[in-house]
């Protein structure tokens, strides 16, 4: 039920956004911001739910792990309003591309993929190291996501001006995500992974995903202190970085096995 | 113009290096992450048609993770990421102090370090697997002894496991046996416990002479570390006893491999099988069926045994669950390098960007 009324909060505000996006006077949306802000807080508020009732941090699972990830989205789209330089250019398409982000995670939550039953977790998830693990790297791939968007949209971009403000908008989204995701998805999943597995890397098809993901945008950062424009590389490294992170998340759990079957 | 050796040393710490290895190593990691690592070549034949099977095969796809190719991009990735941080620190010591960086060093230090335990990880790492039931002990490699004094259970109401604990009790004693059996005269030392390698052996031992203030947990998520060894719970079975009656009414719980002494030879109880359900559908235990090995005078045969049926002397009453508690053993020298290099990563990473983080309300 929360989550249908965050998804509608959410569409309404993904129509504004758009009402708005293509106005050419420049006005200020008062609305939409504050729609996913209330979307975020009820997520956050059915995560809460379902933590009191299992009696352990409600991120086991893949429907909460999506849920959480929208919550994240959608509170990524009100700060937006918050950051000058996404003030100052681009920042309405790159709130508009994370709302709708934010609608496909929720759209998911509510697909058979993603089972809503409430279970508290088996011996293996009961772990502090899990909710570290998980949240730190579900917030790096919310900043992914920003990047994403201002990726694809420098690509877009017909003007040099623009390019170069989607072009930092996406590097500072990276720059910040890169070392959340490196804690959360690699250092924090190595130490859960010794204290219940015994082995700290295993080369299972999610860790190894993870890897090439942390790769991908590793290679982003390096082609980028060695070449200080703003060529297509860039863009299309941030763009197959949030794919791979994307498929890390969900093509991994569904095309392969691994130890990771219950994330 | 330059010396050789200046270009090799620009070349090796150059990003543009980096950034190629970079790449190289993460499309290794993607057929890597596509193709499943460490099965035997029947598989691929299996799972893959003819020509990708084959490919597979003859490029050593499914070792990629060990193959010289991903070893030597690597190793050049190690040379550039040292001579790099080398001369990335001696560079930053010249400037003034606040002008230093020190975030990619840390972050370049702790790789380095990171992958020293990484392989100091594949080259010592051991690990070795047991199974204990109540009551029975295990010699480690140190020479010490694990003892199993308790397995606790808890299950949720809808049957999914919600705790395993095991209580053991760590120390030097010795492994004389002690027959967990009610029946004196019959040997049923158990070896219930496997390995992976190595020397870890399972007996009986008694828990009545241990020190109550040893008893240590180990919990799925709760290793215990004890000299340089950690003793992780990694699964909960158990072990299906026979129980035999004799004439006198005298019970005797046999597990698998254990015997029951008779006048000149022995029933050895072997192994349980789950038969098709009975006409009634029942799940109970009418429908195992044991075999046994029945020695009369040095004459041995085997025998399939239900619930009810007699066994010369004995009669086979009926069964007796044990739950057992599968430990892993394992030995990595390389996990505090690892740890200590992915400290650093972190640090190094924020570090570096947290100039973004400073910028980024503004």
């Amino acid at each position: 039920m929360i989550a249908t009324i965050s998804f509608v909060l959410l569409l309404a505000s993904l129509a504004l956004q758009a009402i708005y996006l293509f106005r050419k006077d420049g006005a200020k949306d008062p609305i939409s911001p504050w729609l996913s802000l209330g979307a975020s807080g009820l997520l956050l508020a059915e995560i809460i739910r379902r933590s009191v009732i299992i009696k352990f941090i409600a991120l086991t699972g893949m429907f909460e792990s999506l849920v959480f990830l929208a919550c994240l989205t959608a509170f990524l789209v009100f700060a937006l309003r918050y950051y000058r330089r996404a003030r100052e250019g681009g920042g309405r398409a790159i709130a508009f591309g994370a709302t709708a982000m934010a609608v496909v995670f929720i759209a998911l939550a509510s697909s058979p993929l993603a089972p809503a039953e409430i279970q508290p977790p088996v011996p293996a998830l009961q772990s502090g190291w899990l909710i570290l693990h998980v949240s730190f790297t579900f917030i790096g791939e919310v900043f992914f996501a920003a990047g994403f968007v201002s990726a694809i949209l420098q690509l877009a971009a017909k003007d040099e001006e623009k390019r170069r403000n989607f072009d930092r908008l996406a590097y500072t989204s990276i720059a910040i995500g890169y070392p959340i995701f490196t804690a959360g998805a690699l250092v924090f999943g190595a130490v859960w992974a010794e204290k219940a597995w015994g082995v700290w890397w295993s080369w299972d098809p999610k860790e190894t995903w993870a890897l090439i993901t942390w790769l991908t945008y590793t290679a982003y950062l390096h082609f980028r202190l060695a070449r200080k424009n703003t060529s297509k590389v860039m863009p299309i490294l941030v763009i197959a970085g949030f794919l791979v992170a994307m498929f890390t998340f969900f093509g991994v759990n569904f095309l392969l096995s691994g130890l990771h079957s219950y994330a | 113009m330059k010396r050789f050796s200046d270009r090799l040393y620009d070349a090796l710490r150059s990003v543009k290096l980096a950034a190629v290895l970079i790449i190289l190593l993460t499309l290794m990691a993607v057929v890597g992450g596509i193709v499943p690592q460490g099965e035997a070549h029947a598989f691929y034949l299996q799972k893959f048609p003819g020509a990708i099977a084959k490919t597979i095969i003859l490029l050593g796809l499914g070792k990629i993770f060990s193959s010289l190719p991903f070893l030597i991009l690597s190793a050049l990735f190690t040379v550039n990421l040292t001579v790099c941080s080398f001369h990335r620190i001696f560079s930053e010591m010249q400037k003034p102090r606040k002008a230093r960086r020190h975030g990619p060093d840390l972050l370049h230090i702790g790789l380095i370090i990171f992958i020293f335990g990484g392989i100091l990880t594949a080259r010592t790492r051991s690990e070795a697997f047991i199974y204990l039931g109540k009551g029975q002990a295990a010699r480690l490699p140190d020479g010490s002894r694990i003892t199993m004094v308790d397995l606790v259970e808890e299950r949720y109401p809808d049957g999914r496991p919600k705790s395993w604990e095991s209580k053991v009790v760590l120390d030097e004693g010795s492994m004389t046996s002690s027959s967990a059996s009610s029946g004196d005269d019959f040997d049923t030392l158990g070896t219930t416990g496997y390995m992976d390698e190595g020397s870890v052996s399972v007996a009986q031992a008694s828990t009545d002479t241990l020190p109550a203030n040893s008893l240590r947990t180990v919990k799925v998520n709760s290793p215990l570390r004890h000299k340089g060894f950690t003793i992780y719970q990694q699964d909960w079975s158990s072990d299906m006893q026979v129980i035999l009656q004799d004439a006198m009414g005298i019970r005797l719980n046999l597990e698998p491999g254990a015997r029951a002494q008779m006048q000149g030879g022995f029933v050895l109880y072997m192994s349980l099988e789950k038969n098709p359900p009975t006409v009634t559908g029942s799940e109970e235990c009418s429908n195992y069926e044991a075999t046994f090995l029945i020695d009369t005078g040095g004459n041995r045969k085997t025998r399939k045994a239900r619930k009810g049926e007699v066994l010369g002397p004995f009669t086979f009453v009926g069964f007796n669950e044990k739950p057992v508690s599968g430990l892993k053993i394992v030995k990595d020298k390389g996990y505090p390098f690892v740890i200590a290099g992915l400290f650093l990563v972190v640090l190094g990473t924020f570090l570096t960007y947290i100039r973004k983080l400073k910028g980024m309300i503004a």
